[in-house]
This record gives structure tokens, sequence and C-alpha cells, in this order.
């Protein structure tokens, strides 16, 4: 007998959030997520990243799973599993059928998963014997399945088995109950998230309301074969926003162990980094689209004004409310960020178990925008995206940098921040 | 009609094709003709500005554009490109022409 579930996000309008199951979900492209996944894994002889990649996603699954189904009053089984893929597909994580899973675990195959599937045809192979890239998705399933049956989070372990980046027609991933629970932590779902208000200068005609609540109309819908959502011309997931942030802090906890602190800049490198691949490839995306012309192109005027509009769609994927605090111009640009995601997710952990104290990516990704409106031009000729223009803009050519100079991380009432030239 | 490529990977093209003026439903009903097993849907956005999107056969690509925009975006698997980018032009003069 087949269920019929339908998935749907719930926005928050003041606070720019998207909420699945108390979890707030955050629209991001492959190139951002193999580049983030990747960087981790790099420091696979140093400590054991399975810990950080495979747990942190079946510490949310978990919550997430056992609060939907509370929402929705599901106590059955089967229903709790089309539920489960149902939510998997939606969010543009692939396709599963959870058919072969009991609450001893079991076994899941799909040769659509967002991370294998995206790697495979987009990156060179991954040396033969590596393990396979589905991380995210290994712990997620695990998790869910903890929920379904009602177990304690933890006491699912799992494996990846086959990857198509080994060559496998297919991701496999092993289940099975653990004698001792794993040493995890309930999400912390909304965390310390705060209300802001859409931010309308008076310096532009960019409508930002009006553009948040169209880009929350868009179809961003998965493919129905293969559960993978392509727009802008790369592929989207709806991750939780606290898995980033997590995997970003734990990964940095974990350096910081095993090499000192001297180790601290050159992970927060990697993830400022990780800010430019985002701006280039998920924002770039979006600024060339068909999306962006019918929705913000009528409006854009000045250089200026590709700004306000990027700014005005990061409530709508998830990102947050983001405000100019003065008109930008291409020497500087001043923001307020009152509930960015990663703030929220570790903002709610207690000071000691930290050691972030601003979001490197946020300084990545605003430097980034900055780059390709007043570097590359992008407000007035259209860009070829590819590995030379990276390059001339990150790399060789950089010419901004971000810096907070608030953070609620450091105990101030908002995040803010300033983009300014390195040419001044 | 001009056309650009905007973006490169290993797995996609993006092509952009500027026209003189916006097609409307009719321009995409007919490029969606002009190839056998594609799929058109189109959404109408709360702006009223409505956004097209055709699904070439095979996922082989998509074309996307919209009724206030000149501009089409034609995303493509890169391994296809070189043999679909042709048909795509003719598609496009095709129906520009209409």
């Amino acid at each position: 007998m087949s269920t019929k579930v339908t998935v749907a996000f719930q926005p928050v309008l003041d606070k720019g959030a998207l909420l699945l199951g108390g979890e707030p979900h955050v629209v991001h492209c492959h190139y951002y997520n193999h580049f983030l996944q990747t960087s981790i894994e790099d420091a696979e002889a140093l400590y054991p990243v399975e810990e950080v990649l495979v747990w942190t996603a079946q510490e949310i699954a978990h919550s997430l799973f056992q609060k939907l189904f509370a929402e929705e009053g599901i106590t059955d089984h089967e229903r709790r599993k089309a539920l489960v893929e149902a939510v998997y597909t939606r969010c543009g994580y692939g396709k599963v059928s959870l058919s072969g899973i009991s609450a001893d675990g079991g076994e899941i195959a799909t040769p659509y998963e967002h991370y294998a599937y995206t790697y495979a045809a987009t990156f060179p192979p991954r040396p033969k014997g590596k393990r396979g890239v589905a991380y995210f998705s290994q712990g997620y399933l695990a998790g869910a399945i903890e929920a379904i049956y009602d177990l304690p989070l933890g006491s699912m372990g799992s494996q990846q088995t086959a990857c198509l980046t080994q060559g496998d027609a297919e991701v496999r991933w092993r289940f099975y109950r653990l004698p001792q629970p794993l040493p995890l932590t309930p999400s912390v779902g909304e965390g310390a998230s705060q209300k802001g208000t859409i931010f309308q200068p008076s310096t532009t005609r960019v409508p930002m309301a009006q553009v948040r609540d169209a880009v929350l109309g868009l179809p961003l819908l998965p493919d129905a074969e293969t559960g993978l959502i392509e727009a802008f011309g790369v592929v989207l997931t709806f991750i939780p926003g606290n898995y980033y942030a997590l995997i970003s802090e734990r990964h940095l906890q974990r350096m910081i162990q095993v090499a000192g602190e001297e180790v601290r800049p050159l992970v927060l490198d990697m993830l400022v980094e990780s800010g430019h691949v985002c701006a280039f490839n998920t924002l770039g995306g979006i600024m060339q689209s068909a999306e962006w012309d019918a929705v913000v192109g009528p409006y854009l005027d000045t250089p200026e004004d590709w700004l306000y509009g990027i700014t005005a769609v990061m409530p709508a994927i998830g990102w947050g409310i983001v405000g100019c605090i003065e008109h930008p111009s291409a020497q500087k640009w001043e923001l307020c960020l009152p509930n960015w995601y990663e703030t929220s997710a570790l903002a709610a952990l207690p000071p000691h178990q930290r050691k972030m104290e601003y979001s490197p990516f946020a300084e990545g990704l605003f430097a980034g925008i900055m780059a390709l409106v007043y570097k590359a031009g992008i407000h007035e000729r259209r860009l070829t995206f590819d590995g030379h223009l990276y390059k001339q803009l990150f790399q060789d050519g950089r010419v901004y940098k971000a810096s907070f100079y608030q953070s609620r991380l450091r105990g101030d009432s908002r995040d803010a921040l300033t983009v300014t030239s390195l040419d001044a | 009609m001009t056309h650009k490529l905007v973006h490169v990977c290993a797995w996609r093209v993006k092509y952009l094709f500027s026209l003189s003026e916006p097609l409307d439903g009719a321009a995409w009903r007919a490029l969606a003709d002009f190839w056998g097993n594609s799929c058109l849907e189109s959404t109408i956005l709360s702006t009223g500005a409505v956004l097209y999107k055709l699904s070439l056969p095979d996922k082989k690509g998509m074309l996307m554009g919209s009724s206030v925009s000149p501009d089409i975006y034609a995303i493509l698997l890169r391994s296809e490109a070189q043999a679909l980018l042709p048909d795509v032009i003719e598609a496009l003069e095709r129906v520009a022409c209409l």
C-alpha cells in the first residue's frame, strides 16, 4: 500500500527561516556541500571525521523526526517510513526506500543520493578504496531509523558500503544496533534564534519583502525520478542549518585538540573559502538565472541594487534576515545579521562548548558577493563562471575581505560585519 | 539573437540566449513541441511574472526563461552540449520569428 505524504517547509518571516520538524533548513548547492565536506574529510588522518560528518547528521535527524512524528501524530512504523522517504526527497537528498529496515537495522540502497551523484558527475574520480561521500545521508538515515522505532539517540550504528564515486552502480548503507549508544546530543533546533525586521532601504527600488516572497514561491522542487533539485545551474539541497554550523564548529574543535591553537587560522581560512565557493556558485548562479531576471531584474539600476537584491533572497532560502547598515559602495559594505543561521545554532551552546567566535563562512560569502559585483562586474556584463574566474576573484586577485565587529558568539546582541576593499 | 556561455563545469554547461523580447506562453509551447517528450512547466510568481522551465528529453538539460525577460538560459549536460546547441539555437530562432 503506498502512502501519499505531503512535506512543506514553514517560512518564519520575522526570522528569515524555513522550518521543518523544528529544524531551520537552509538552501545550499552541491559545490558548497562538497567543498565543506571535502575540507573536513582532508583531516581524516588527524581524527575520525565520521564522528563529525555522520554523527552530527544523526543527532539532527533524530530530533527532527521525533518532532515531526509528534506534530503529525504518526505512530505507525510504515507511515513513519513513508514520511522519512518523503522528507528525504523533498529536501533534495535523493530517493530512498526504507522497506528493508527494521528496528534492528538493515540496508538502504539508491542510485540517487545528492553527495554521491553530484560528486561523481562533477569532480575527478576519488582514489580507489576511499570510503564513499554520502556521510550526511548515512547519519541522517541512522537518526531517522532511531526515531521511527523510538530508539534512543545513538543506538543505531551505520556504515556506507557502496558509492557511485567508487564505480558502484548505487550508494548503499548498512545500519545495525549498537550494544552501547554513541555519545550524541539532541539538536538545538531553532537554537538562539532571534526575530528581525525585513529591511527596506530608501536608496534602492528593489522591493526587499516582495523579492523574498517571490523567491519563497519559486518551485525549488526535486525531480520526480532522482529526488535531486536542479535550479540556477547547480544542484540544491535543503539541509538543516545546524548541520553546517556544527560540523564547522566541531571540525575546528577537533583540529585544535589534535594540533593546538595555531591551527585555528588554517581552519578559519578554509571556512572563509567555503563562503567564496558559495558566493561564486550558488549566488552567482542565482544572479545569472531566469528566476533572478524575473524577480529582481526589473529593479536593478545600480551595482548596489545587486547587493540589495541578493540580500533580499537570503531570508527566503533560510539564511536569516540581512540588513545593510549604510548604503554600500565599491569600497565598503556594512551589514547586520540579526538571525544568521550559523550563529543561532552555535549561540545555543554553552560558551565553553564552542570555539567559533563569529561566522567565517559569512565573511567569505559577503566578500565574495562584493567581488562578483565590483571586481567581476556582474551588473554590467554576463560572466562565465569557471575555474579561471574563480581564481581571478578569490585567489590571485582577491580584493575584498570581511570582518565581524559585533558577534553574538562574543556576547554582542547582534552580528555585524564590514566588507572592505583591500585596494583602499 | 546572441548567446554566451555563462557557466561551465565537468557536468553541466549553462548558455544565455538574448532575444529581442520575452517569449510568451504560446512561444514556450512551440519550443516544447520542437522536442518530443519534453516537459514544459510554468509557475506564476507572486510578482505576476510567469517562470517557464522546459525539461529536454532524457534529462539532457533544460531551458528556462520568464515572461518579463528576453533572456533564456539553457542548462545542458556537458557531454551532450555540442550536439544539443544547434538544436537549441534552431528552436529559439524558429519561435522568435513566430
